[in-house]
């Protein structure tokens, strides 16, 4: 499992704001699995789009 | 009745009135009764319903009324497919009591067609979470070897499949979850082009990445299935409305010319396959050339791209949706589903925006390798089924998927048999077309399934 890059105190204040509640243990297990998140995010923020790249999903007006 | 006949050899018997609908759900039903405490592929059988259905089939079919092929056809649904009157659970707590008032448009669809449905079938948890021991019902085991895992969430559709209990079963495919169960179980399923089958009435798990299809014994029963399923639903945002060709009539057709990309770099260096794997794969080969095929390596977008935008975009959606729940009654869902969704808690908007955008990218790449390629050769997954007790809760995260590439690209993807490992447990290909060209890509099953064995074999325990 890819080691978190996040500090646990800025995990814990990033879980604080899921409206979730959460035992230690709980975050304590999230915080190791959000190494798997960090990867995958990095991987989409690397590559650079142009700022006119728009998502796959895109509002169509209907009448 | 000893052999388990696919539903085109059925549908030909029941037409030549040399095989009674009753007899055969009668045959269906009893394998569910010997086998079913093993395989857990059925969460709920509805026995009186189904010898009612294929009574009528018969009085019907014997009256001159036939419907088609799947008249009198013993089938069953995923149970996140809803079901009129009959509870629809997700294999969860959460929704143990919920019956629904409608069927699904593709149950309904399958019912208007003359199938038989013999009762719901076992799920990962809200078609994500699991294989899991925690939940109201045990997970699916795999009939070729009930210590190991089905692959999922289509579960009990592919244990039921592969061992007879159903002549088919509908699934869904959200990351792959009707072609990891048709790899690990033998059987053959098809994730259609997004939007070809109604997506209203089925829970959703990603309202962006679902799609829903048939798993069946073979490519041509696939097709059959397909038929009944597909067509536009103004209802359902994301359904297309185009017009269907004759799936069934089109297995007939020449692979000569055809342009197939072999997509070598998925399970070699992407998610690196197993040796049993690569050679089945390698094999699969010059039996497309033989049949006229060109065949030759195609070149795609790194695997971890296609896992990192369909994953995180999945991760968003499910998120969403279950965040009430999650919030209010997360004692509801077991450990795997609830930490999977909590860890998608923590995925920004932005974030999700950044993989929908990559999804754009990837699916502009993909449609500029398939003006060069007709068809894709993939790997499904990289081994044969493992043990399902080694299936840990983060087991999707570890490793890129080898069949997410094709829902981030709504493409159609085809899983079948290509192989066994020595020790007897199957192995499967993907044939991936452009979007709605599904007839091809049932051509070019169908002939290969013609000119190979693998079809010939069922698990032991279903003889």
């Amino acid at each position: 499992m890819p080691k978190p890059n996040i500090s646990r105190e800025s995990f814990a204040a990033m879980a604080a704001t899921t409206g979730l509640k959460l035992s230690e243990a709980e975050t304590r297990e999230l915080y190791e699995a959000y190494g798997h998140v960090e990867a995958m995010v990095a991987r989409l923020r690397g590559a650079k789009r142009p700022t006119a790249a728009e998502p796959a999903v895109v509002f169509k007006p209907e009448r | 009745m000893a052999e388990i006949p696919t539903i085109a050899e059925a549908a030909a018997l029941i037409a030549a009135r040399k095989l009674s609908p009753v007899e055969l759900t009668r045959a269906c039903l009893a394998r569910i009764e010997r086998l079913n405490g093993t395989l857990h592929a059925f969460i709920k059988v509805t026995p009186e319903r189904a010898l009612a259905e294929a009574k009528a089939a018969e009085a019907a079919i014997a009256a001159g009324g036939s419907k088609g092929p799947l008249h009198g056809i013993p089938i069953a649904h995923k149970d996140i497919f809803e079901t009129k009157g009959l509870a629809t659970t997700a294999h969860s707590k959460v929704l143990i009591d919920h019956v629904p008032q409608a069927d699904a448009v593709a149950v309904a669809k399958l019912a208007e067609a003359g199938t038989v449905m013999l009762g719901k079938l076992a799920t990962h948890e809200f078609a994500w979470g699991g294989p899991s021991f925690d939940l109201p019902f045990p997970p699916a085991r795999n009939p070729w070897d009930p210590q190991r895992f089905t692959g999922g969430s289509s579960s009990g559709t592919g244990a039921a499949v592969a061992a007879g209990l159903a002549l088919a079963g509908t699934g869904s495919d959200t990351g792959g979850s009707i072609r990891g169960p048709s790899h690990y179980c033998g059987v053959t399923g098809i994730k259609p082009t997004y939007g070809l089958v109604s997506r209203r009435g089925i829970l959703p798990l990603a309202y962006s990445l679902d799609h829903a299809g048939p798993l069946a014994w073979t490519v041509e029963d696939c097709a059959i299935l397909l038929q009944a399923m597909a067509g536009h639903d103004a209802q359902d945002p994301g359904s297309a409305d185009v017009p269907l060709p004759d799936y069934r009539a089109a297995l007939a057709g020449s692979l000569k010319g055809v342009r197939i990309g072999f997509v070598r770099q998925f399970h070699e260096s992407g998610n690196p396959a197993n040796d049993a794997v690569k050679s089945a794969l390698e094999a699969a080969l010059p039996v497309f050339r033989s049949l006229g095929a060109e065949v030759r390596d195609a070149e795609l977008a790194p695997l971890a791209d296609w896992h990192a935008c369909g994953m995180l975009i999945m991760m968003c959606e499910a998120f969403a949706l279950h965040a009430p729940w999650l919030r209010t009654r997360p004692q509801d869902y077991g450990d795997y589903m609830r930490d999977r969704l909590r860890l998608a808690a923590f995925v920004s908007a932005a974030d999700y925006i950044e993989a929908q955008r990559a999804r754009r990218e990837l699916c502009r790449q993909f449609a500029a390798t398939m003006r060069e390629f007709d068809l894709l050769i993939s790997a499904v997954m990289p081994s044969e089924a493992p043990l399902i007790e080694e299936m840990g809760k983060w087991a999707s995260f570890e490793r890129p998927s080898l069949t997410f590439p094709y829902n981030v690209t709504g493409a159609p993807a085809l899983a079948l048999r290509c192989g066994f490992t020595a020790a007897g447990l199957p192995l499967g290909m993907q044939i991936v077309g452009r979007p709605f060209e599904e007839s091809l890509v049932f051509r070019a099953g169908h002939a290969y399934e013609r000119a190979t064995s693998w079809a010939s074999r069922r698990p032991a325990l279903a003889n």
